[in-house]
């Protein structure tokens, strides 16, 4: 009886745990979720061959730049992967980091730093123009075309090729290409009979992933290819915006829900696959012996730095540097160390793009990351204690706080603009955002740290004579302060870096990093161009200290444990 | 006829194999004893192709092998954790090095049941390998390793993650296997029990070198060196000094034994029970009786294994008394 009614008053407990979390997804998430469905299951919808007409060429475009941007992420990914999990070299660990960088930084950060090298303002156009007039070089367009997209892409996306494929070839047992060797195999069946099959779910996972991310991306779309470039996700935004058709809208939304849903599902899958190769880890990374195998460590090792290194290098230089071509007879470039584009934040000047000085931009920014930290953290925690031991509840409810990481930024925007109308004009909702796409994350990054906690820590505690309080002051906070630091950072970043979501909903009065940034580079001249750079320098300085404060609470941790 | 000539090696800079010379003949075992890193694995990778001798040559059949690949060399290799593919069954596994040569399905199938028969894991064709035991795994790596019929077979510590029991049945069906096949097999291993369970001659690896290469029952009559002495366990390692040109003097007592060393030397001596009865006034080089007090015994194969004082362990058939005093005719040998 009596553990009977002691599970009832638990399951009340709980449940006490999971509202506010649940009624924070049903308002800001499943409702605007409804209204979207709501406006798509209309006849109107689906019988108008013009909005099938855009749908259909979306979605063939969507999967046209996401099958290349795959491709060229395997073909500079898969070298990678061989490189970090065979070869030992000179400055390893450090390149491996540099390689994950791009992962971690915000869209416009990634799209401002190839603009700052490759685009029309860009170092290396500027220059080439200057340094070798007569060259066709000078004409190269690299801003608005599929191959910048393309570019962008494999930059964010090689680290998961390098870390899911990479660990899967280190975790390779070397006895079995020996095996098959003594057994009759050349290389070439070596590699078909043996290590690519046993590599096929790895690879299948990592294809699926950047297929995934490539498929839903937004940012580097707009702000590197132009709207021309309409995929599902920029075609939403135009829809939603700048040629209102919103039933068209909730259509191209409903599509791409669909299909990224079936890609997680299919990765999720493959996934599982992965780990069910419990081998252990076998080291076989080793220097480089033969003079092919230098030629290729030193062929990737300067690809790869140059190719991450150049964009992340270049902005910050651009952002400091006066670099104008001289539209005269001859090709001329002034060029000059310069401060101005900093100091120029700070005006508010007379038909400037805002109607505030532009460093309100970071303010804004900072304040609603503040707030975002603070509401996904007083969502997520209690959720987090519940997850942490499961019941069936949790294990029913569990996927669907998980839910927004499936949906795409653009759709929450939509579904915002659709549910709350003008009320989306106060600028609470930029935060209220950013803590849905934060909360998945924040509570993946507690619930472990909690379900660390040994329950006898906690018993002990309590028959020394702790009370309740005492108990989580002096057992659980120490150890999750860490944990809860990781998660907080996490949503700073989350919130600081937020372009999509926020592009949609935001006002011209409340900008923030991102949004100014892009429009910066939507507007003509060289000191707008300056100051995005300025900008995206700042906004890449922040979200780099806090991967580095995460990284670091993260290996801490982990040391403990 | 499997030969190795001089064959050189050096691992990270310092030298691993100093000079190694042996051959293997059609339907011979041999196995290659010696501890952990003392570079056994290395020979077998060089002989499958795997590894390359810095100098020397490895020939078949007086055929130099120096420029086959791993492919080409037809010899069957079976890991210590099998190195089976984790992505085929049973049945592919086995037959892998058939369809590396282009057999017909037919004779494939027919082949794999065979083998699945020899090694007593018929009706498993269809089974994961990963859902296997230890055992069960082993012995698809060897049906595996049979399947093409090799000209040479090598176990490198094939049996040393299993547990005994296990390990002796191997032994045996491994045992049989080769004698029926008539496949000369190199069996590497660091554990003497398997050696001397399998092996029709035993090499000892040590320092780089090969220091004996003798039959089971040549090595354990004369193990010749203190290392190898210990390494197979064999009778009591006891330190002596040559105190005259035909008396040696130990901890347990004096002998009369010719080691060819100078009066004052110090010199490592192989101490066993004697061969001829015990109480008879005759008795060989190096023969004497010696009391030992009786620290601990211990029932062990038929007769009583009797730690005696000063780490001396000796056979008998008699258990005595902890305590107790006893008579023993021991023999000891001169060892390098």
């Amino acid at each position: 009886m009596t553990a009977v009614k002691k599970d009832f008053n638990l399951s009340k407990h709980r449940l006490l745990l999971w509202a506010p979390a649940v009624f924070f997804l049903f308002t800001f998430f499943f409702f605007p979720l409804f209204k979207i469905l709501a406006l798509t299951f209309n006849l109107e919808t689906f019988t108008n061959l013009n909005n099938l007409r855009i749908t259909y060429h979306a979605l063939l475009f969507t999967f046209y730049q996401a099958t290349l941007s795959t491709l060229l992420t395997f073909a500079l990914g898969l070298p990678a992967a061989i490189l970090f999990s065979k070869f030992n070299f000179y400055g390893k660990p450090l390149l491996r980091a540099l390689t994950a960088v791009p992962f971690m930084l915000p869209t416009v950060v990634v799209a401002a730093a190839f603009n700052s090298l490759l685009g029309t303002r860009g170092i290396i156009p500027t220059l080439s123009s200057f340094l070798f007039p007569q060259l066709p070089i000078i004409n190269y367009q690299f801003q608005g075309t599929l191959t910048a997209i393309l570019v962008a892409h494999t930059f964010y996306n090689t680290s998961i090729v390098i870390r899911i494929v990479g660990n899967a070839i280190s975790r390779l047992d070397p006895k079995l290409e020996a095996s098959a060797r003594v057994l009759g195999a050349d290389t070439f069946h070596v590699w078909k009979d043996v290590i690519l099959l046993i590599l096929r779910p790895s690879l299948l996972a990592a294809a699926l992933l950047v297929f995934m991310f490539d498929f839903t991306s937004f940012g580097v779309i707009l702000l590197l290819g132009g709207s021309q470039f309409a995929t599902l996700e920029v075609e939403i935004y135009i829809r939603a915006l700048q040629l209102p058709d919103l039933n068209l809208a909730a259509l191209l939304s409903v599509i791409q829900l669909v299909f990224t849903l079936i890609f997680s599902i299919l990765y999720s899958r493959t996934i599982n696959q992965v780990s069910t190769q419990t081998t252990p880890r076998f080291s076989q990374a080793r220097a480089p012996k033969t003079i092919r195998e230098r030629v290729f460590v030193i062929t990737f090792y300067s690809l790869l730095s140059i190719f991450f290194l150049l964009p992340l290098i270049s902005l910050p230089i651009r952002s400091l540097t006066r670099l104008e071509a001289d539209r005269g007879q001859r090709a001329e470039v002034q060029y000059g160390f310069t401060t101005d584009y900093y100091e120029e934040l700070f005006i508010n000047r007379r038909g400037s793009l805002f109607y505030v000085p532009p460093v309100q931009a970071a303010a804004n920014s900072l304040g609603f990351a503040g707030i975002t930290v603070i509401l996904s953290l007083a969502l997520g925690y209690p959720a987090a204690y519940a997850l942490a031991k499961p019941t069936r509840l949790e294990k029913i409810l569990d996927p669907f706080l998980m839910l927004p990481l499936g949906a795409s930024a653009v759709m929450m925007g939509l579904g915002f603009i659709l549910s709350f109308g003008r009320l989306i004009a106060s600028p609470f909702f930029i935060p209220i955002a950013h803590t849905l796409i934060a909360l998945p994350f924040v509570i993946r990054t507690l619930q472990p740290a909690l379900a660390s906690i040994p329950e006898r820590l906690r018993q002990a505690a309590s028959t020394l004579g702790a009370s309740p309080l005492r108990v989580w002051q002096t057992v659980d906070f120490p150890i999750l302060s860490r944990a809860t630091l990781s998660a907080a950072t996490f949503a700073f970043t989350v919130s600081l870096g937020e372009f999509g979501a926020t592009l949609l909903i935001t006002r011209p009065e409340y900008p923030t990093i991102p949004i100014a940034i892009s429009r910066f580079l939507s507007q003509p001249g060289g000191l707008n161009y300056g100051q995005a750079m300025a900008m995206a320098t700042v906004l890449m300085l922040l979200t780099t200290l806090s991967i580095l404060l995460i990284e670091k609470l993260r290996f801490n941790n982990a040391g403990e444990l | 006829m499997l030969e190795l000539r001089n064959v050189v090696k050096s691992y990270e800079g310092k030298p691993l194999l100093s000079d190694i010379s042996f051959a293997v003949s059609q339907g011979e075992t041999i196995c290659l004893l010696g501890a952990s890193g003392s570079g056994k694995s290395t020979i077998l990778r060089m002989i499958a192709g795997l590894d390359f001798p810095e100098r020397g040559t490895i020939l078949l059949n007086n055929l130099d092998l120096t420029g086959t690949p791993p492919h080409l060399r037809d010899f069957g290799l079976v890991f210590q954790d099998y190195g089976l593919f984790p992505h085929l069954n049973v049945f592919d596994n086995i037959a892998f090095g058939l369809k590396m040569r282009n057999i017909s399905e037919n004779e494939i199938k027919q082949r794999v049941s065979a083998l699945l028969e020899q090694v007593n894991l018929s009706g498993f064709d269809s089974r994961k390998v990963t859902d296997l035991s230890g055992g069960e795994q082993q012995r698809v790596a060897l049906a595996r390793a049979l399947a093409p019929s090799p000209r040479l077979l090598m176990f490198d510590e094939s049996l040393g993650a299993l547990d005994r029991s296990l390990k002796e049945d191997l032994l045996n069906e491994i045992r049989g296997i080769l004698h029926k096949t008539k496949i000369p097999a190199i069996y590497v291993t660091h554990d003497q029990e398997e050696a001397f369970a399998i092996a029709d001659r035993i090499l000892v690896l040590h320092e780089g070198t090969i220091i004996r290469d003798a039959a089971p029952h040549e090595i354990w009559r004369e193990p010749n060196s203190a290392f190898v002495a210990k390494l197979l366990g064999i009778g009591n390692v006891i330190e002596g000094e040559i105190i005259a040109e035909n008396k040696v003097k130990t901890a347990i007592g004096t002998f009369d034994l010719n080691c060819a060393k100078r009066i004052g030397e110090k010199i490592q001596l192989l101490l066993t029970e004697s061969p001829s009865p015990s109480g008879r006034g005759d008795r060989g080089e190096g023969e004497a009786q010696i009391q030992f007090t009786v620290e601990d015994i211990l029932f062990k194969q038929n007769q009583f294994q009797v730690k005696a004082r000063g780490g001396i362990t000796i056979h008998m058939k008699n258990a005595p008394r902890i305590g107790n005093v006893i008579t023993v005719q021991v023999q000891v040998k001169c060892l390098s």
